[in-house]
């Protein structure tokens, strides 16, 4: 039998009609299986970005999650202008026995008791030092109602924080007193706590 | 023009049907449901984009004259058939300008492999008879085999692609592919006689 290469061509294009329908059946298999593993780049994006939107509220909503410590001061009475400033790091400074201003990382809730509190530990104070009072101010405009009566106020844009704190003048017993209420004042603007100004009443 | 994807395609009586109502929106439909796999089957024959898209106009014209009187049973197949014939007649013209693409050479020593030049040409097997024996031959090797010889010699796919699509490893596939050509060829040298 003579068979040509022309012949043999035409041969296998001939071939039975199942044998090539099977193959079709096998291939279209294969790329519905590749599709369906083939993710599509547009939702990778958004799954990313999902999961970044879920982190960035996630930690911004534990931000406000109150302490034990916290719920305790909040009772208390501190203002809403000072939750907003609570971070978990700060630096305390304090004044070393060479004199000389030194500064630790401390974990903490970051309430202006808490810092003082750090402040009088980290420098050996006693508890003849109390904070008498801490009042916060902001250059928010007061909005007045027809009888004179604040009703509220209204942001600016960059607000600026200042902070009053009233301690007791036995601090000026202290040998290095000056460096400790400078201390004092680093302490209470360390970490995401901006204030403008802090001014330290002695009474 | 715009195709609408959101219908449907047509189902393949559907499409008989319309060719058979010498309707020209068979053509369309034929396109809708089949031009990737008719281009694709030209494309991988030929590795042109011109010529492919030739190829698949050809085979629209084709299967217009061919339906009716024909009334095809598996119009995928049908379809693939006369693609792949008129992909292989264009290769045939650059064969003789020696411009095949090179997995092709490969294909066409494979196909060497089996052809023959014993004999005279009064003893030339015609295509059918030898379609007849290639199909009682493949009939009795596994499935596999048979998907392999398809995938290869009648879609012209490389060992590698064909290894992909049936899970297999390529050198695997080679070996499988030589035992096929072996057995093939001793299959047609034993029915050889009695192809008279």
């Amino acid at each position: 039998m003579n068979i040509t290469q022309d012949t043999l061509l035409d041969a296998i294009g001939a071939l039975d009609g199942d044998l090539i329908d099977g193959y079709f059946i096998m291939r279209q298999r294969l790329i519905r299986k590749k599709s369906a593993r083939r993710v599509a780049p547009r939702r990778i994006i958004a799954a990313i970005a999902a999961c970044l939107a879920v982190v960035m509220l996630a930690s911004y909503g534990f931000s406000y999650v109150p302490t034990e410590y916290n719920l305790e001061h909040l009772n208390n009475g501190v203002d809403s202008n000072e939750r907003n400033i609570i971070k978990k790091n700060i630096w305390v400074y304090y004044v070393n026995d060479l004199g000389l201003i030194n500064r630790e990382r401390v974990k903490t809730s970051g309430l202006t008791n808490e810092r003082f509190e750090l402040w009088k530990y980290m420098n050996g104070i006693g508890n003849d030092v109390k904070l008498l009072d801490h009042v916060t101010t902001n250059n928010n405009i007061n909005v007045y109602d027809e009888n004179g009566k604040k009703i509220g106020e209204t942001s600016v844009e960059n607000m600026e924080y200042k902070l009053n704190l009233t301690v007791s003048k036995e601090i000026m017993n202290y040998e290095n007193a000056q460096k400790l209420l400078r201390c004092l004042e680093k302490t209470m603007s360390s970490r995401m706590a901006n204030y403008y100004e802090i001014k330290i009443i002695l009474k | 023009m715009k195709k609408d994807l959101r219908r449907p395609p047509a189902s393949d009586d559907q499409i008989v049907a319309l060719y058979w109502c010498r309707d020209e929106s068979a053509i369309d439909e034929t396109d809708r449901k089949y031009g990737p796999l008719i281009y694709g089957i030209a494309y991988h024959i030929l590795c042109d984009k011109g010529d492919s898209e030739e190829c698949q106009n050809d085979t629209y014209l084709r299967t217009w004259n061919a339906i009716p009187p024909t009334r095809p049973n598996q119009l995928q197949v049908f379809l693939s058939r006369i693609t792949r014939g008129l992909a292989f007649n264009r290769l045939a013209t650059k064969r003789r300008q020696k411009r095949v693409p090179r997995h092709m050479t490969d294909y066409f020593e494979d196909v060497a492999f089996f052809a023959s030049d014993r004999g005279s040409v009064e003893e030339e097997v015609s295509a059918a008879e030898l379609a007849r024996h290639i199909n009682a031959f493949l009939e009795s090797r596994t499935e596999t085999e048979r998907q392999i010889f398809v995938g290869r010699y009648y879609f012209g796919h490389s060992a590698a692609e064909v290894a992909e699509s049936l899970h297999m490893t390529t050198s695997n596939v080679y070996k499988q592919l030589t035992k096929l050509k072996n057995d093939l060829k001793q299959y047609l040298n034993e029915r050889g006689e009695s192809i008279d």
